[in-house]
């Protein structure tokens, strides 16, 4: 699976880019959202993770450019503050749905999280715990 | 002769008629007032110069429980809690001047003993020589407002705890992802060793963050040891390192402006808070970048010459509105909604001056703008008596909070 990860946080977006390529995807992580836009147009994602409350471009402007991009792409958000409930139900607003983590995720979970949909067919909703859900 | 008799007498008559009239308007006066004071809504009374009530309204009654007949001729001090007397002295000194109350707060005591929070008004009563012969007093039941004024502040609190929360959330939940992925990667790559290396390295440092940030935010940390040699260069280095993250994902370049080591008698602990809040704050004023710039070098104050050093930390940031700037160090107040307890700057200034130091800024939001604290620390720490001072103001905010 072809997929992009984005995180003001280097070490977050890194580690993740690197277990997920351990798994056999194709990963590739960035710490700002409009590189990983043009890289997007030109890769054509099967999956982006984000962060949600980043300096400069936010996860939510970085999620909705991206879908437009590519509308087949599925979006999975992560985020440890309690400012992206604010932004995600702002995007809900607007008609954009995406599926939300909550930090801390074990990275397990996650991976759990993306086998389970790409067995279930592309583009539903991952099940998440309620837990992991905001 | 009769006839100027009988003028004389007239005369009288007329001067009689008049006084009556006089006399009668008066007493109509005297009642009108004597109703708007019985129907008022605040309590009336009044006392004479020795603090004996003289008069006492039907909101009197209600709001004390006291009847007229029962506390008429009875001292005032009937109804001030006995830690209280001495304000009636600071009353009765004012009324005897002859200079007025106006909106004084304190507390009464009703007969069933329950106490009310009651604004008073107190003017000088005159005789017709205009000499001070007692006082009448408006006493307003403000226990109402007073029980709002403590939810609003029950509230604001339980808004900063909530904002405190939400701060201690977003700068641990990253370092603890980090650490999930990165024990991930070390059992994942178990048989690399030097990877695993590698791994459990950054694992210690995002720890470390966490660690920090418990002390931090959790803690308001007080210690309780006493004072030790510490050097402020040391401690803003290990700020430095702790908040490396920060600045590197922010691309904040660091100056540093290192004229002294520094070293002072301090309580560690506290100091570090101080200097970390300082440093923290010129951080999230600059989210997009920028430089900050920290400079140690020796000084005293301006008085007595006592050396000490000042540590100075500039940013090139938003700057502070010149409108918050005169509640910068005001508790609860943040510039911050979202991330801000409000607390950082009032803590820093606290610690400051418990160490006999102060704190001061400047801050441009124009062309230039940015923002530079500045603390001076004296040489030899805090005194016993800053201490006490300290102790006792903190004593006199948790009797008033």
């Amino acid at each position: 699976m072809k997929i992009i990860v984005v995180d003001d946080e280097p070490i977050i977006a890194d580690t993740l880019a690197n277990i997920l390529n351990g798994e056999g995807h194709n990963a590739l992580a960035f710490s700002r959202g409009e590189p990983a836009i043009r890289l997007a147009e030109v890769m054509q994602p099967d999956l982006l993770v984000t962060d949600v409350v980043m300096p400069e471009m936010d996860g939510i402007e970085t999620a909705k450019a991206i879908r437009k991009l590519v509308p087949g792409c599925r979006i999975i958000l992560f985020s440890g503050q309690a400012q992206s409930i604010d932004l995600v139900s702002k995007a809900r607003a607007e008609g954009y749905f995406f599926e939300v983590l909550a930090k801390p995720v074990n990275p397990e979970l996650l991976l759990e999280a993306i086998n389970r949909t790409q067995k279930d067919g592309a583009g539903s909703a991952a099940r998440l715990t309620p837990d992991q859900q905001f | 002769m009769r006839q100027e008799a009988d003028a004389r007498v007239r005369d009288n008559e007329k001067r009689l008629q008049r006084s009556e009239a006089e006399l009668r308007n008066a007493l109509i006066a005297a009642q009108q007032l004597a109703a708007i004071v019985e129907s008022s809504d605040d309590a009336i009374a009044s006392k004479d110069l020795n603090g004996i009530v003289t008069s006492w309204n039907r909101s009197a009654e209600r709001l004390f429980g006291y009847t007229a007949a029962e506390i008429i001729g009875k001292p005032i001090t009937t109804i001030i809690p006995p830690e209280l007397y001495v304000d009636e002295d600071m009353i009765l000194g004012k009324i005897r001047k002859g200079e007025k109350i106006d909106h004084f707060e304190t507390v009464r005591v009703t007969k069933s003993g329950e106490r009310v929070d009651v604004s008073l008004s107190i003017s000088p009563v005159r005789d017709e020589q205009g000499r001070i012969i007692g006082a009448a007093k408006v006493v307003r039941d403000i226990t109402e407002n007073k029980k709002i004024e403590r939810a609003l502040r029950t509230t604001e609190k339980l808004a900063a705890a909530g904002r405190l929360a939400a701060t201690v959330a977003h700068e641990i939940n990253n370092p603890l992802e980090a650490v999930h992925n990165l024990v991930f990667l070390a059992r994942r790559d178990v048989t690399n060793s030097e990877k695993v290396a590698q791994y459990l390295e950054m694992a210690q440092r995002e720890l470390d963050r966490v660690s920090h940030i418990a002390r931090q935010t959790l803690g308001f940390y007080r210690d309780t040891s006493a004072p030790t040699k510490i050097s402020l260069v040391k401690t803003l280095e290990d700020l430095l390192f702790l908040y490396e993250k920060r600045l590197e994902v922010r691309g904040i370049r660091v100056t540093r402006q290192y004229k002294d080591e520094g070293e002072i008698m301090a309580l560690a602990g506290e100091v570090r808070q101080a200097l970390s809040n300082l440093i923290s704050n010129a951080i999230d004023a600059m989210p997009t970048g920028g430089s900050l710039c920290v400079r140690v070098s020796k000084s005293h104050t301006w008085g007595d010459h006592k050396p000490g050093v000042r540590v100075t930390v500039l940013d090139t940031g938003s700057g502070i509105p010149a409108q918050a700037q005169k509640k910068l160090f005001e508790p609860f107040f943040t510039t911050k909604a979202d991330v801000g307890t409000g607390l950082g700057l009032w803590i820093t200034k606290n610690i400051v001056e418990k160490h006999g130091g102060n704190i001061r800024f400047v801050s441009g939001t124009g062309l230039q703008h940015g923002t530079a604290f500045s603390i001076f620390l004296p040489s030899s720490g805090p005194s016993e008596a800053v201490e006490e001072k300290g102790r006792a103001e903190d004593f006199r905010r948790a009797k008033a909070g």
